[in-house]
């Protein structure tokens, strides 16, 4: 149980970021209704994957979709963010 | 959904339940009281004071000049001024003095009485409505904010995996209960469900509102180094909280009247002004800032500069359009705290409120009766998480009545007044705890927990009759009713915590 909250808890963080990151650069709104909207669906989203954790019997299998989605998230903010820099 | 997934998820549900459920009952009945913070605060201090409201208030501008002759005001930095309200009839005047016995940064706090502007009370020693409002965002520990912050994510996820258990049951085993004829495990079980899907939206918005709040700053200093690239300028502007600065001039300019600008301001905003920030006070480049709530819009703050050398509200410094993070945040930080809502709708709030409270104790209960027998878990952790249940959560009601207690009784002379009221409330929730530890029958001590408490606000409301009964009524009479509203509050919980505690009594010693 401690593997998994912990794992959750940093894994979630990273992804969760990561993710509003991403969605914030590509929603068609003004710039303070952006920040709201990451600022509340940010954390919402946090506790999802940290519930989804706890919805398997192992901490594998989470931590695998998880690390992937992570993975694809991240390449695509630094490209967001190499194509924001050239 | 499958059978392994509910499974897991009610596993996670008790588990992170566990670990969170004391401290996240202080929070949560810190946080009920804390809905009638400005009543508390009134109740504590306005007793003490003498204030003859029937005569005309000074012009808020002679308040201001008042204080100035009286301290050594360090007019470069900003003052803050809490206006009177319907509650209230004094000013909080929160003043940046010169010298050493006040460091910069630090402000000293006073009451201020409307009718002459002399100072009625230093704020700190009045501290109960403060001491339980900081026990709801941060425990009163250092880093506490970050901790209640973490307790709330996982209160959060609390709420999600109890949504992932009960998803099926939802709607179905709404306002299910097994009643009297069905097992105590079942029992607790109904209640618990029944409760918890009750009061699902509440509890969420206190979730999410408690975890913004509380560890906003993972968003701003994400967004601030991904988004703005470290520009902490461009973010407070584009998020709605600009810095309005100025240098202090050092040239000496006769300031406008007070009163006058805070009309202008009500009349153009339709708003009630509450609070100010005055900068530069005295000078060429002197700000005042006023803080108010829209009279017809829901929860909206309206917040203004005026600049002096411009003689107005400089549209480069008011913009017109409004922004949508800081009127949506300024929102839920309403909604969290109840300030939109009048005393009706924050007892509805304290209700639902203690009923999480209720919600926690069954939750740990039920743990512990599911345990019970299971071998594979310690009898030590048992026997440690049912006295922290016991003592946790029915030991905070003596521990805030001798709080309150305190507060009243104690002399305004005693310099450490503060820490009195504080240490009493630690004190006894620490003797209680440890009380718990010691006991095996569980509602002989609850019994005794209320009888204490009931006795303590007896006396208390019997020192408040003799004392200050005159001063109540007084203020009952020019329309302030908080402090008689709270004590016969606090009388209603007297009368209940007694017989809560008789009839406790009576159960024990027939199960005996």
């Amino acid at each position: 149980m401690w593997r998994k909250t912990l794992s959750s808890f940093f894994i979630g963080l990273l992804l969760s970021t990561s993710l509003i990151l991403n969605v914030n650069h590509f929603i068609p709104l003004d710039v303070d209704v952006k920040l709201l909207v990451g600022y509340v669906a940010g954390f919402i989203t946090w506790s999802a994957l940290i519930t989804y954790f706890f919805c398997f019997e192992s901490v594998k299998r989470p931590l695998i979709q998880c690390a992937c989605v992570l993975l694809v998230s991240v390449a695509l903010n630094v490209v967001i963010k190499l194509g924001a820099l050239s | 959904m499958k059978a392994s997934v509910i499974r897991s998820a009610l596993e996670g549900h008790g588990w992170i339940g566990l670990f969170i459920a004391i401290p996240l009952f202080i929070v949560f009945w810190a946080g009920s009281l804390t809905l009638f913070y400005p009543e508390i605060k009134a109740w504590s201090v306005l007793p003490h004071t003498d204030v003859a409201t029937a005569t005309p208030a000074l012009p808020t501008s002679d308040i201001i000049a008042k204080q100035f002759e009286q301290y050594d005001i360090n007019a470069e930095e900003r003052m803050f001024i809490v206006l009177p309200t319907d509650v209230q009839p004094l000013y909080e005047l929160y003043l940046p003095l010169n010298g050493e016995s006040s460091p910069k940064g630090e402000l000293t706090s006073i009451y201020v009485d409307p009718t002459n502007g002399e100072t009625v009370a230093s704020i700190d020693s009045f501290h109960l409505a403060d001491f339980l409002y900081g026990l709801h965002i941060d425990l009163n520990l250092p880093f506490g904010d970050h901790i209640v912050g973490v307790i709330t994510l996982f209160f959060m996820v609390v709420i999600f995996t109890g949504i992932v258990v009960q998803f099926k049951k939802l709607i179905t085993h709404f306002f299910f209960y097994r009643g009297s004829q069905s097992t105590t495990r079942y029992q607790l079980t109904d209640m618990h469900n029944v409760v918890g899907v009750m009061s699902l939206p509440y509890t969420f918005m206190y979730a999410l509102t408690g975890l913004m709040f509380n560890l906003g700053l993972i968003s701003q200093v994400v967004t601030l180094l991904f988004v703005y690239n470290g520009d902490r300028t461009a973010l407070l502007n584009d998020s709605g909280f600009p810095r309005i600065t100025e240098v202090h001039a050092g040239v000496e300019r006769e300031m406008p009247d007070l009163n006058a600008i805070i009309t202008t301001f009500e009349t153009e905003q339709n708003a009630k002004a509450s609070s100010l920030r005055l900068t530069n006070y005295g000078d060429e480049n002197a700000l005042i800032r006023i803080i108010g709530q829209h009279n017809d819009h829901f929860a909206q703050r309206i917040d203004m500069t005026y600049r002096v050398k411009d003689k107005g509200f400089s549209k480069d410094i008011n913009p017109e359009e409004r922004n949508a993070f800081a009127d949506g945040t300024r929102f839920l930080y309403a909604l969290h705290f109840g300030h939109f809502a009048g005393v009706d709708v924050r007892i509805i709030f304290f209700i639902l409120g203690l009923s999480v409270c209720g919600l926690i104790i069954v939750g740990n209960m039920l743990w512990l009766n599911k345990f019970h027998n299971n071998k594979n878990i310690s009898t030590r952790l048992k026997r440690t998480m049912s006295a922290l249940t016991l003592g946790g959560c029915a030991g905070i009601i003596p521990a805030t009545a001798f709080a309150f207690l305190l507060e009243r009784t104690l002399s305004t002379t005693i310099e450490s007044r503060a820490l009195f009221v504080e240490a009493s409330f630690f004190v006894v929730y620490g003797i209680t705890v440890l009380a718990a530890f010691y006991t095996k029958a569980v509602l002989t001590m609850i019994s005794r927990f209320s009888l204490i408490s009931a006795l303590v606000l007896t006396l208390l409301l019997t020192f408040e009759g003799i004392g200050f009964g005159k001063s109540v009524f007084n203020y009952l009479n020019n329309g302030y009713s908080s402090p008689f509203s709270l004590s016969f509050t606090l009388f209603c919980f007297t009368c209940l915590l007694f017989w809560l505690g008789a009839n406790l009594s009576e159960k024990s010693k027939t199960i005996q």
